[in-house]
């Protein structure tokens, strides 16, 4: 029999008649509610966001419609705690008796029997069962239910490359957009004719249809709308361990709600074509959750109900990576520079793999510098590709634009939502181990002057790349401060104005200068190509490069033996000593580096052997570090 | 007669006369326990305070009493019991015996407080429940939270009784509304059994007739204290009624009591919920299923705490810490070596950012006059030398703290401005960051980079800590009692050698005066220096910390500055308290540390003792002799005056503050001297110091040379002229002038910006 939410009161009552002759241990109702079984997660339909919008897929992909009561699963970040509730199970009257475990009451029926009926021993009169709404939001940059679950599908040669296709949109639900740049095409294997972007549909054939029609709407990216929080209600000690931020995985039955509160997510550039999609999601949609899990700890199941390896979010097994840091940088190097520049494809892996650690802060900011004469659109297409890229390794990606308009638009900070105990999410409200691209290429080149909401902003950056931290501002409060564990690359032209505007945010910046060259002419014929995009970034290469990375950030972190510590002190001292010496006699050399080129150079060295995993930093390792930070040092000053 | 040996004897100890309901055994058992209660609790011999207090407050028509559960269970443990388990049965149980009491107390206005029935209040010291550990198996209960009121709404009237009318027969029912949120429900049926039924909804409320109470709610947040890391606020609505109304306004910490109850908020019905709502209520009151939210039917209410205070209170154990941790004999060098010790070095100005931190007293003179008690300090030195470190730290340990940087601040944006609305076209006032920082430290970085106007703009706030704004029709003055902790480079980017300290500072000495410390930061390199900074770098990524104390770093007064440090941890009697504050490694982690200036700025106000005036007086004489015998070296570029004598005074506060004393001893002086010397003295006297006395620096016979080749390179490159580099470098050999003392002067003149490279490297061009 399938399970419903009658099913499940059924259950319960046949517990509770059960117990009966056991008065002494009367059951729970969270305990109950655990103890249910659930059909194989993959045969569960999704609850997907696309485009600003929830969408129910079944495990053929095929679109079904949203009915209330349906079991459904839903993967999204923790964005907001809703404040507790309670249902009532099982309660009694001087006549009759109602029998519920306290489960989803909007959805249950009441099962209320006689005394007569009843055995003679009845439940404890006026129990509650505390729940919790979570608001889960759909996490940015991974427009599939779950990349992994995708891949794992993919390289079982069940893939959808229409979704692929979609991942490769970028996706620009927080971003704004300005120009022609907003316009981005995508074009589908089997339907050359036709282009789907944001609004692609699954289906059987790979081809986007919306209710069966091909959609002949443009992707736009700018048409990408912020999508309305799902509510999950948690019961009993279901939520405890998920916490604000966490990317988490629910499944339960779905409940519509008025849609009077979503209807100020979706806006009236809805053309006729997805009309008939948006009648059925006007509402609050809500699940009524039976469990919730850390997206870390679900497995990633395959439909014919085998368990497959899991990808990324999990501990991957070494033994079977031969080399990941190679994999990772050639990875890298490959898709992202064009295979000429190992550098930046290095520095780009010890921002990836970099982390507040179990020391101060062995993490570093990337600042990849494109040459000052770089052509705005060729900018824009090697953002585009790198924030691609990262979101394809990372479990969550966000691109930040930095412009004088998007600066002054809105607070980037999460805080308080006026009048309400609610966080309002923004674009800096994201998950652990995230990436996050500041993009700089669409600076006004006319420059601008920020408003107050600007100058916050640039201060929130600020805190972001210097201290790691992030506050936000809550009614009485000096602002919740969080510790963020993003990997943070800035993409500038030139110097750039972040780096300069926050001096005191310098020392974790690493700036990289890049040659014109990883910038290729035939950039955009790529971008507009999806078979070529589909041939240079294979599925094998994605999965093979994310279980790198997987396997790098979990392993140890390296330790400084005592001897290369005296070594690294003899060479720190004889570096000095040289560059004071080539400052008397005015030769040109190195500047003399001081105790913050130290640092950096040791946190690099650090990074360099625990993505090689060495348990220790050895003279070679100082040595490598020392020779590519002074080949950064000479591009920078060089440029 | 003696009177006072005749026995006296009580026959009616004011409990008055039992009324006849009392005699006649209505009252129940209960009810006589509380009566008994009120009318024979005693707090200390012949002292009964419900039954004045019941007196007093009907004298002042006041018609509520306060009852500490702590009395009623030092009187009857089990009523106490009763109370907590089943408040809102015994509340009621509560009112009804204090309206018998009045009544027995027979008092002159009996007749004045008729029908109006006295409300208990509850009071409890008993442990909070966090807001978070509510739980369902409290519904019902006694507890006792607090929190922040972050909004009240407005005064309504709910009924308490009401009388409903049958339109039909006129038959007159009376109902009781159900206390806090709960409501009542008019029957549908009318209850008189005649022939002929009254047809379905007959009855109208009756609005002059019922009973109505003044109700309120409010929303109270978690402290934000007791927020767990990561997480968000969570806030529960509580329900005020009567005479608890309008006690708080948003921003107030409160305390409160109350029984914690559920609703079904309308927000919360589903469709089908509303349904089984109705559905249930035909068939008992009891069998509702609607989802509840929980709040709190408030019995008793006080604010804690003064509104917005950052650092609220101190628990007695953190406080009985922090005094162990200030009666420490090292409690000084403790301090200093917590403050940013994964900076290197820098020992005096980490010294000088501690008694920032701290600050004097501040003191209003008889004709009004105030006198700062904030200390100013600059940092001035070379870049790399951690001093935004500094100041970044600084900014986290202060209790109120801005960090700004000097290349992005304007005058308008460090003071205050007049902003004009768009919307309404008004003008308001708008704080800068010293306005923000008000009680606290501004920290400015990059200070040279600000423009000179901007700078003149912050004198007043400086000196006089307040901001005078006359613009746009507005005129007022705002506090700014703030301490500055600024940093800048020397005016070449770094310190010249070849030049004085004067030539390299852009401050006129009107700012500099301003300042009580200013510290010559430089990057003196040697090897043994260069060694110790890359051992405590490499300390930091080994183990995560730097386990050695600060030692002489930068400073000349090392000696002085690190006595004592090799033995942190803790000693005698004081030591498991005091330990509290401490790290593993000794020093005081910055949670604590701002914990504790805290409570310093807020308990102390040392004033100086005798032989501390007495040191400092002799001190600011023999400074200005010595000042007056150097008059013919030429002007110094750090006045040395009054000002001077009472940063002294605040710097020796500010130490006797550090240790939680009144009285800043002779020793506090000594050190304020010392920190004075090695500071502002040195910065005074830098200009004059001989060449090469810093380790590191050039040598005198090469700085001559040098110095030489510079005056040569003048006369022989006119400016705006230039010259081929081979030929400049030949002719001064033939000068008697090296080749490296001529590189010297040229890449000394090129840091002035005097000369400048043209053709790829192969010619100067002199441009001042």
């Amino acid at each position: 029999m399938s399970l419903s939410v009658q099913r499940i009161h059924e259950l319960w009552l046949e517990e509770l008649q059960g117990l009966g002759a056991a008065p002494d241990h009367p059951t729970e109702p969270v305990k109950f509610l655990h103890s249910i079984q659930l059909p194989n997660r993959a045969t569960i339909p999704r609850l997907v966001c696309r485009n600003g919008r929830w969408l129910l897929l079944s495990q053929e992909r095929q679109r079904l419609q949203l009915l209330a009561g349906t079991l459904v699963r839903i993967r999204g970040m923790v964005q907001h705690h809703g404040e507790e509730q309670y249902c009532p199970w099982g309660t009694v009257n001087e006549y009759t008796a109602t029998f519920s475990c306290g489960f989803a009451p909007e959805l249950g029926p009441l099962e209320t029997v006689t005394h007569d009926q009843l055995a003679s021993e009845t439940p404890e009169t006026n129990c509650w069962v505390a729940r919790r709404p979570l608001f889960l939001e759909p996490v940015p940059g991974d427009r599939f239910y779950s990349f992994d679950e995708f891949l794992v599908s993919s390289s079982k040669g069940v893939g959808d490359e229409a979704a692929l296709i979609d991942i490769l949109a970028d996706d620009t639900a927080n971003s704004n957009e300005s120009g022609n740049e907003s316009v981005e095409r995508t074009e589908c294997r089997q339907c050359p004719n036709a282009t789907h972007g944001g609004q692609v549909q699954f289906s059987s054939n790979g081809c986007s249809r919306a209710s069966g029609m091909p959609s002949e709407a443009t992707t736009l990216a700018a048409q990408s709308r912020q999508a309305a929080s799902v509510v999950v209600y948690t019961y009993g000690n279901m939520s405890e361990h998920s916490k604000l931020n966490e990317i988490v995985e629910a499944i339960g039955f779905l409940e519509l709600r008025d849609g009077s509160q979503l209807s100020g997510c979706l806006d009236d550039r809805r053309d006729t074509a997805d009309s008939d999609i948006c009648t059925d999601i006007e509402q609050q949609l809500v699940v009524h959750a039976l469990r919730v899990e850390s997206a870390a700890r679900v497995r990633v199941e395959t439909g014919d109900g085998s368990t497959m390896n899991q990808i990324a979010v999990s501990r991957v097994d070494e033994g079977k990576l031969a080399d990941p840091y190679w994999r990772l940088q050639s990875f890298l190097n490959k898709f992202l520079f064009r295979d000429r520049d190992h550098l930046a494809a290095s520095y780009l892996v010890y921002t990836l793999i970099g982390s507040r650690g179990p020391r101060p802060a062995t993490r570093i900011v990337l600042q990849l510098s494109l040459p000052r004469d770089t052509d705005s659109i060729a900018a824009k297409r090697f953002a585009r590709r790198l924030y691609r890229v990262l979101a394809m390794l990372n479990v969550c990606c966000q691109r930040l634009r930095v412009s004088v308009a998007a600066l002054n638009g809105s607070s980037w900070t999460p805080h308080q939502r006026a009048g309400e105990d609610r966080l309002e999410p923004t674009v800096l409200q994201l998950p652990r181990e995230a990436a996050l691209v500041v993009d700089e290429t669409y600076l006004e080149s006319s420059g601008g002057s920020l408003n107050q909401t600007g100058v916050q902003n640039m201060r929130t950056l600020a805190d972001v790349l210097g201290s790691g931290t992030i506050r936000y501002p809550y009614a009485y409060t000096e602002g919740l401060l969080f510790e963020v564990d993003w990997s943070i690359v800035l993409l500038t032209i030139g110097r750039g104005l972040v780096p300069q505007a926050m001096l005191h945010a310098a020392h974790t910046i690493k700036r990289v200068q890049l040659d014109a060259s990883v910038l290729d002419a035939d950039d955009a014929g790529l971008e507009s190509n999806a078979h070529s995009l589909r041939d240079l970034l294979p599925v094998s290469d994605i999965v093979a490069s994310r279980e790198a990375l997987a396997c790098i950030r979990h392993r140890a972190w390296p330790t400084i033996p005592d001897d290369v510590a005296s070594f690294i002190e003899s060479d720190f001292v004889r570096l000095r000593q040289e560059a004071r010496t080539r400052c008397l006699q005015n030769i040109d050399g190195p500047a003399a580096p001081d105790a913050e080129a130290l640092d950096t150079m040791l946190r690099l060295a650090i990074l360099e052997s625990r993505a090689r995993g060495e348990h220790q930093v050895s003279r070679e390792r100082w040595e490598q570090i020392r020779a590519i930070e002074q080949e950064r040092h000479q591009r920078v000053s060089g440029s | 007669m003696d009177w006072h040996a005749a026995p006296v004897y009580y026959t009616d100890q004011g409990v008055g006369v039992p009324g006849a309901e009392e005699q006649s055994g209505n009252v129940s058992i209960q009810e006589r326990r509380i009566i008994e209660f009120l009318l024979q609790f005693r707090s200390a011999p012949n002292v009964f305070p419900y039954r004045d207090q019941l007196v007093r407050q009907l004298h002042a028509r006041k018609h509520w009493i306060q009852i500490k559960i702590e009395d009623v269970y030092a009187f009857d443990e089990e009523l106490a019991g009763y109370i907590r388990q089943a408040p809102n049965e015994w509340i009621e149980r509560l009112e009804q015996a204090v309206d018998r009491v009045v009544r027995r107390l027979r008092l002159p206005l009996d007749h004045e407080i008729g029908g109006v029935s006295v409300q208990v209040l509850l009071q409890s010291q008993e442990n909070a429940f966090p807001l978070r550990e509510l739980q369902s198996d409290q519904l019902g209960r006694l507890v006792r939270v607090q929190g922040i009121v972050i909004s009240a709404s407005k005064v309504r009237a709910k009924a308490q009784v009401v009388w409903l009318r049958c339109q039909h027969c006129d038959y007159r029912k009376m109902i009781r509304a159900s206390v806090g949120f709960g409501g009542f429900q008019v029957p549908r049926q009318c209850d008189r059994v005649t022939e002929m039924r009254c047809p379905l909804d007959s009855y109208e409320v009756m609005p002059h007739e019922s009973v109505f109470v003044d109700h309120q709610t409010v929303k109270l947040q978690e402290l934000p204290e007791s927020v767990p890391t990561g997480e968000v606020p969570r806030s529960l609505l509580l329900v005020l009624e009567r005479n608890l109304i309008d006690r708080v306004a948003p921003g107030e910490r409160v305390s409160a009591v109350g029984v914690y109850s559920t609703y079904a908020s309308t927000r919360d019905r589903s469709s089908r919920s509303v349904a089984a709502n109705i559905a249930t209520r035909a068939s008992g009151p009891d069998l509702v299923a609607a989802v509840r939210t929980p709040y709190i039917r408030v019995l008793g209410i006080d604010a804690t705490q003064e509104r917005r205070d950052r650092h609220p209170g101190f628990t007695p154990e953190e406080e009985e810490a922090m005094r162990s941790l200030s009666r420490l004999p090292n409690v000084y060098e403790v301090l200093a070596a917590s403050i940013a010790p994964e900076i290197w070095g820098l020992s005096d100005p980490k010294r000088a950012v501690l008694c920032q931190l701290f600050g004097g007293s501040r003191k209003t003179l008889p004709d009004g006059m105030r006198i700062r008690g904030d200390i100013n300090v600059l940092l001035l030195g070379d870049p790399s030398t951690a001093k935004s470190q500094l100041l970044k730290f600084a900014e986290k340990v202060a209790p109120v703290s801005v960090y700004t940087s000097g290349k992005g601040s304007s005058a308008a944006g460090l003071t205050a401005s007049v902003i004009r609305d768009a919307t309404h076209g008004e003008f308001h006032l708008e704080g800068g960051a010293m306005v923000l920082a008000d009680g606290g430290i501004v920290c400015i970085d990059e200070f040279d980079k600000m423009r000179l106007a901007d700078r003149v703009a912050i004198h007043e706030a400086m000196e006089q800590q307040t901001i005078s704004i006359a613009k746009a029709g507005i005129t007022t003055v705002l506090n700014s009692r703030t301490a500055v902790l600024a940093a800048a480079n020397p005016l070449f980017g770094s310190f010249d050698d070849t030049r004085t300290v004067a030539d390299q500072m852009e401050f006129a000495s009107t700012i500099l005066s301003r300042f009580d410390l200013i510290f010559l930061v430089r990057d003196v390199r040697n090897d043994e220096r260069d060694r110790t900074i890359a051992r405590h770098v490499l300390a930091l990524h080994q183990r995560g910390h730097s386990l050695r104390p600060q030692g002489s770093g930068l400073d000349s007064a090392g000696d002085i500055s690190d006595s004592g440090m090799l033995s942190l941890s803790p000693n005698g009697a004081s030591e498991f308290t005091s330990s509290q504050m401490l790290n593993a490694v000794g020093l005081v982690p910055i949670d604590k540390l701002r914990r504790y200036v805290a409570y310093a700025r807020r308990r102390c106000r040392p004033r100086l003792s005798a032989e501390a005036a007495d040191l400092l007086r002799t001190a600011y004489v023999a400074v200005r002799q010595e000042l007056r015998d150097r008059t013919a070296d030429g002007p110094t570029p750090v006045p040395i005056a009054v000002r001077q004598l009472e940063s002294l005074i605040r710097l020796t506060e500010a130490l006797a503050k550090m240790r939680l004393s009144d009285l800043a001893s002779a020793a506090d002086a000594e050190e304020a001297l010392r920190l004075f010397r090695v500071a502002t003295m040195a910065a005074a006297h830098a200009g004059a110091l001989p060449p090469g006395a810093f380790e590191g620096t050039l040598s005198g016979e090469f700085l001559i040379e040098v110095q030489a080749a510079e005056a040569a390179i003048r006369r022989r490159i006119a400016i705006g002229s230039m010259l081929a580099l081979n030929r400049l470098v030949r002719e001064l050999t033939q000068q008697h002038l090296s080749a490296a003392a001529t590189q010297r002067a040229i890449q000394i003149m090129l840091g002035r910006q005097e000369l400048e490279w043209r053709r790829q490297r192969t010619v100067l061009c002199r441009l001042r």
